[in-house]
């Protein structure tokens, strides 16, 4: 099974990625080596798809995490009010990424709710997708909202696997709220920590919806990630060596964030 | 071992029952045409096809609808992956020449009798022919009128635009009444009211007209594919300028809004000026709230008028398992004025046969407001249409102007846009280039 949907699918991409279409005789495809790749290097428009990646990833990554940390914690308690609020938290999850899209898109138009409520506490209009900086921002909130979501329940079930005893102790032992939090939530909280950390890093490489469905990898390409390039190369420019190579390189750069992630994040005992 | 040989056996059967569907579907008496068309057709289509169904008892017709932008990209990952399924599908005019470069059409011309031809408009025929096959008959066409909001207008103190095609308005005159209307009605500075906007905003199918109108080139050179100078050239920039500044300058345009947003914002009361398709009428028609007219289409001064034009055909799948019954059915949806005018009648879609063409011009329901519109669009579609590129990798050139023009809406230098969307739509057409100059001196040779 993982060499039919996990190594076949890889290995026929690497190959395509050596590939161009050729119309000449038949559409065939025909070897033409690392020409792909060359010309991918000197694209400004995948320059910029790699630009406006990095960029996603970097500032989504850490709100997402940091965030659904935070909520993990607030929502760990035992009270009847935090198992209501831990209800209402999985609201976003129950909506799907591309409805919450449309949803997204029509109250981030220039007179949608966001301008309105920014508005009405006397903030000037913003432009919002239409901006080549706030574009970004915006898919940043919209993929957050569902992701904080997401990633705050694996990080509560991790928390309610540290034994009460232990911070019943260090509270004996005089420890304070933030010393508790560094001695003993963090370093029992490592393992599934890597793994949310390592499963966000691929979501938000990988991320492709709100820029199919809002933004068309505009506006002048600030939101034009390296997936939804992948996708117009292969889909609407038929140009599938493209896509591969594109797709390709991906994966690579994603196999190198994850084993330094690895590396940092590694159990020190 | 013995869940090994449980799940073989059941893997087995499902091959066998399989196997035994694709042998009784191939014996079944009727034939099944799938017919993939747009979202907007199947009520249209639904009491034809029953009559269709009523005369040739064989063949059973199944329409597979889509929403336009969705359109495209079902067909060509369907027809793409070599599937006979659909049967019969839709053609936007300007992809014919790229589904016939992909062998995925069935060559028509002999279902059609030279007199059957005829029946068309003689540029309609000449775009569904490719390389001397008539591959894909036209259905349905389109045009474009420039609506009005009469209320808006009396209470900014405006004439209305005149209806009479030789005294249509100019650019200038549209811009200098969308001023006049822009406004922020509550004090909030978010404009409530805006002055004008286009139908299909940032798509080439509406804004190629823009730099036409100033004698500009059509984006590519259809036999050669080249772009150099068709994309960034004087017309083209003054024609965008002139885009841009609809809503970077004069603000009299709103930013953000897709296509689909358009329509409902002229609806509702909130835009003065609309320039969008005919197909429009029998959408504002029902609106009790709204007085409206329509008006031809705009040009800059010191141009020639040019207006938006597409027109739907449909085509039969090269791979089809039924070519003669899925023949049939284009056949009688495409060379019947009956059909052509119940197309117009029922639901507002623009004929491209010229003897409902000439029904419009005659018959007097087309000549009060705003059903005059269709005689406007049908006197634009003869004279003064704008015809898109018809090219191999056309839906590739088109995204790549799409995002120039979304761009420029959204305050990017014309220049820099134009110049970027040239070396883009370069790169791609250069795949097309040598077996399309193949191909053609081949059919000329013939």
């Amino acid at each position: 099974m993982l060499v039919l949907f996990r190594f076949y699918p890889i290995f026929s991409t690497l190959l395509q990625s050596f590939q161009q279409i050729d119309f000449r005789e038949e559409v065939t495809s025909k070897f033409v080596g690392l020409l792909n790749y060359r010309d991918l290097i000197g694209d400004p428009v995948f320059l910029k798809s790699v630009q406006a990646t990095i960029y996603l990833v970097v500032i989504t990554l850490p709100i997402q995490i940091g965030l659904a940390l935070l909520l993990a914690l607030l929502l760990s308690g035992e009270s009847r009010r935090v198992r209501i609020l831990r209800t209402v938290h999985l609201i976003p999850l129950g909506v799907s990424l591309p409805i919450a899209c449309v949803m997204w898109k029509i109250m981030l138009q220039p007179s949608g709710l966001v301008n309105g409520l920014l508005v009405s506490f006397w903030f000037p209009q913003q432009p919002l997708l239409t901006s080549t900086q706030q574009a970004i921002w915006c898919i940043v909130v919209i993929a957050s909202w569902k992701g904080i979501a997401f990633w705050t329940l694996f990080l509560l079930a991790g928390l309610k696997e540290i034994p009460m005893q232990l911070y019943e102790a260090a509270k004996i032992d005089g420890a304070n709220v933030w010393q508790i939090f560094c001695k003993i939530t963090l370093p029992l909280l490592a393992r599934v920590l890597l793994f949310v950390v390592v499963a966000d890093t691929t979501a938000c490489f990988m991320l492709f919806v709100p820029m199919f469905l809002i933004t068309r990898g505009g506006p002048q390409l600030s939101t034009n990630v390296l997936m939804f390039e992948a996708y117009r190369s292969a889909f609407v420019y038929w140009d599938m060596g493209r896509a591969a190579s594109i797709v390709s390189l991906l994966l690579g750069a994603l196999f190198l964030v994850i084993i330094l992630e690895f590396w940092v994040l590694r159990p020190r005992h | 071992m013995k869940k090994l040989i449980v799940s073989m056996l059941v893997v087995l059967s499902l091959v066998f029952l399989s196997i035994g569907g694709i042998f009784g579907c191939a014996h079944a008496e009727k034939a099944e045409i799938t017919w993939l068309v747009g979202i907007w057709m199947p009520e249209s289509l639904e009491p034809l096809i029953m009559i269709f169904e009523q005369r040739n008892p064989d063949i059973k017709v199944v329409l597979e609808p889509y929403p336009f932008p969705e359109l495209y990209e079902a067909i060509e990952v369907k027809l793409g992956a070599k599937e006979s399924k659909p049967d019969c599908f839709f053609v936007g005019i300007p992809m014919a020449a790229h589904y016939g470069f992909h062998g995925y059409t069935l060559p028509l011309e002999k279902y059609f009798t030279d007199e059957e031809m005829k029946i068309f408009p003689e540029v309609l025929v000449d775009r569904a022919t490719f390389m001397g096959h008539f591959i894909c008959p036209p259905l349905n066409n389109s045009s474009q009128l420039l609506y009005y909001n009469l209320g808006l207008f009396e209470e900014a103190g405006l004439e209305v635009p005149p209806v009479k095609i030789e005294d249509r308005w100019t650019w200038k005159q549209v811009v200098e009444a969308s001023k006049k209307i822009t406004r922020d009605v509550d004090g909030d500075g978010i404009i409530d009211i805006w002055g004008f906007q286009f139908d299909q905003v940032s798509r080439p199918y509406q804004l190629l007209a823009l730099p036409q109108s100033l004698g500009g080139p059509s984006g590519v050179d259809e036999k050669t594919l080249e772009v150099e100078g068709q994309i960034c050239n004087p017309e083209w920039i003054k024609a965008f300028q002139f885009y841009g500044d609809l809503h970077n300058k004069w603000k009299i345009s709103p930013k953000g809004i897709d296509p689909m947003g358009i329509p409902p914002l002229f609806e509702t009361g909130k835009l003065g000026l609309f320039v969008g398709g005919l197909w429009n009428i029998p959408v504002f028609e029902p609106a009790r709230d709204l007085r409206w007219g329509v008006a031809p289409h705009p040009y800059f001064e010191g141009g020639k008028p040019f207006t938006p034009t597409g027109s739907w055909h449909t085509a039969v799948n090269s791979r089809t398992r039924y070519p003669r019954q899925a023949a049939k059915l284009t056949h009688f949806m495409t060379t019947s004025p009956t059909v052509a005018i119940h197309f117009l009648e029922s639901h507002g879609h623009f004929p491209s046969h010229i003897a409902a063409l000439r029904h419009v011009d005659t018959y007097y329901t087309y000549s009060r407001q705003p059903l005059i519109g269709y005689r406007i669009g049908a006197y634009e579609s003869l004279n003064t249409a704008a015809h898109r590129p018809t090219i191999p990798g056309i839906l590739a050139w088109k995204e790549v102007l799409m995002s120039a023009f979304e761009d420029i809406r959204n305050g990017a230098d014309v220049e820099e846009s134009l110049t970027l969307a040239e070396r883009r739509a370069d790169r791609i057409l250069a795949k097309y280039r040598e077996p399309w100059k193949k191909m053609r001196k081949e059919w000329l040779e013939e």
